[in-house]
């Protein structure tokens, strides 16, 4: 039987984590490790349950710094008017995780700290180049981009004695736009086969930046600098969503080359892409 | 462990296993057997409880989670020996068939009509996006939820 144990404060997390061992697991929301204990009989040492730390569920805002907390819901990241402003495409991709129970529950840091390959929100997070601060258990804390930490399916370079306890990314830029868009085996409720997060600063109608990162498609989602280099400094025209689909359909077919679902992504991609860069890259009006 | 939380406005103080499901705590220890394990794995939504005012599937919400929590379940929404009118409106509508789901999809329901007294079609299959029916097709349910609140 495992032991639980139950921090309530930052102090109290802190000796938590001096207490875990490689056969530990955090438990945040809970939605992915109750099944995972459940069904293939994951039995761990110690559970350190962190749904009771008081301190790690804030959105806000520093000197165009947006920070959020490790154990922000995807309910709330959704509903967040800040986050909706300053990093539209992370509130939408919270949005379309799962069901409303699961949103209820499931938390941003257990998103990354699972490392699906599929994790809605951590394209989104990759694309905004965000980092997550991590806590050890002297109580010291490091950042690390988490398009790093991340490294393979179901696998980050977090050690057993340390957790994430925030994530921070740039918003101090109101003129960049951004959306999120996925596929699943369904319209709602679903696992995402492929996302994409996208965010663009137009002046007038010329793209002075542009960030893609894409999802599911990998180990690990990523982003897809080579799109980003060919779309900088252009301006958009009718042609320009069909380029911008081929070239991450291209992205795709060189990610998962041989993969048997390779058949229909590159084809669904290519909608998606299209879709996306119309949703985001709109010539600014009046 | 010691856990302390509310059922139905009830107070308990229980020591019980903190890696037990909340499920489990109200099935087999409060004897309180009108939420269900449909999938126990958070896709059928026929466990759905409420908890501080959201929608939750209890087979994934472990024991330990729930101190200091506020915990409504389908047998606390009888007040008075009358039913709750979405309960009524389910029975009136022929939403309950084989009646697994019902329990969730009224608690699912319950937590949609409290945060939004008013909802739209979309807003309703949204609420209930959760919960699977496999008898009914879903549209006695909407009817009965869109009969129950204020926006019929």
């Amino acid at each position: 039987m495992s032991n639980v144990i139950r921090p309530e404060t930052m102090d109290e997390l802190r000796s938590a984590l001096d207490r875990t061992t490689p056969f530990s697991k955090f438990l945040a929301g809970g939605t992915d490790l109750v099944v995972a204990m459940r069904q293939s009989g994951l039995e761990p040492d110690t559970i350190v349950d962190l749904s009771g730390v008081s301190g790690l569920k804030f959105i806000e805002r520093d000197n165009g710094m947006m920070r959020i907390g490790a154990l922000v819901t995807f309910s709330e990241l959704e509903k967040n008017e800040i986050l909706r402003k300053h990093a539209f495409c992370l509130a939408k991709a919270a949005s379309q995780v799962g069901s409303v129970q699961i949103r209820n529950m499931g938390t941003l840091g257990g998103n990354v700290a699972h490392a699906s390959p599929a994790g809605d929100c951590i394209t989104p997070l990759v694309m905004l180049g965000a980092t997550a601060v991590i806590m050890d258990k002297n109580g010291d804390c490091s950042e690390k981009k988490v398009s790093d930490l991340i490294l393979s399916p179901n696998k980050t370079s977090l050690t057993h004695d340390a957790v994430i306890i925030e994530f921070r990314f740039e918003a101090n830029d109101a003129a960049y736009r951004s959306d999120f868009i996925k596929v699943g085996s369904r319209s709602t409720v679903t696992i995402s086969k492929i996302n994409i997060a996208l965010a663009c600063k137009m002046e007038q109608n010329l793209v002075v930046d542009i960030k893609v990162a894409l999802g599911a498609v990998g180990i690990k989602p990523f982003r897809d600098y080579e799109t980003e280099h060919a779309f900088k400094g252009m301006v958009p025209n009718d042609n320009s969503a069909g380029l911008f689909a081929s070239a991450i359909r291209k992205r795709v077919e060189a990610s998962i080359p041989g993969r048997s679902s390779l058949a229909y992504k590159r084809h669904a991609v290519e909608g998606l892409a299209f879709d996306i860069f119309h949703s985001v890259l709109r010539p600014i009006s009046g | 462990m010691k856990l302390n939380f509310v059922v139905n406005t009830k107070k308990y103080n229980l020591d019980i296993n903190p890696a037990l499901r909340l499920l489990d705590v109200l099935r087999d220890h409060l004897n309180m057997t009108g939420t269900k394990e449909g999938c126990g794995e958070g896709e059928c939504g026929a466990c759905t409880v409420i908890m501080n005012g959201k929608a939750v599937n209890s087979c994934l919400v472990m024991a330990s989670q729930i101190n200091g929590k506020e915990i409504q379940t389908i047998e606390g929404l009888r007040k008075n020996g009358e039913m709750d009118l979405l309960q009524e409106k389910f029975v009136e509508h022929g939403a309950i068939q084989c009646g697994f789901c019902t329990s969730g999809m009224i608690m699912s329901s319950k937590a949609l009509l409290t945060e939004n007294p008013s909802p739209d079609d979309e807003a309703i299959k949204q609420g209930i996006e959760g919960n699977l029916c496999r008898c009914s097709g879903y549209v006695q349910i909407l009817n009965a939820v869109k009969d129950a609140s204020s926006a019929k």
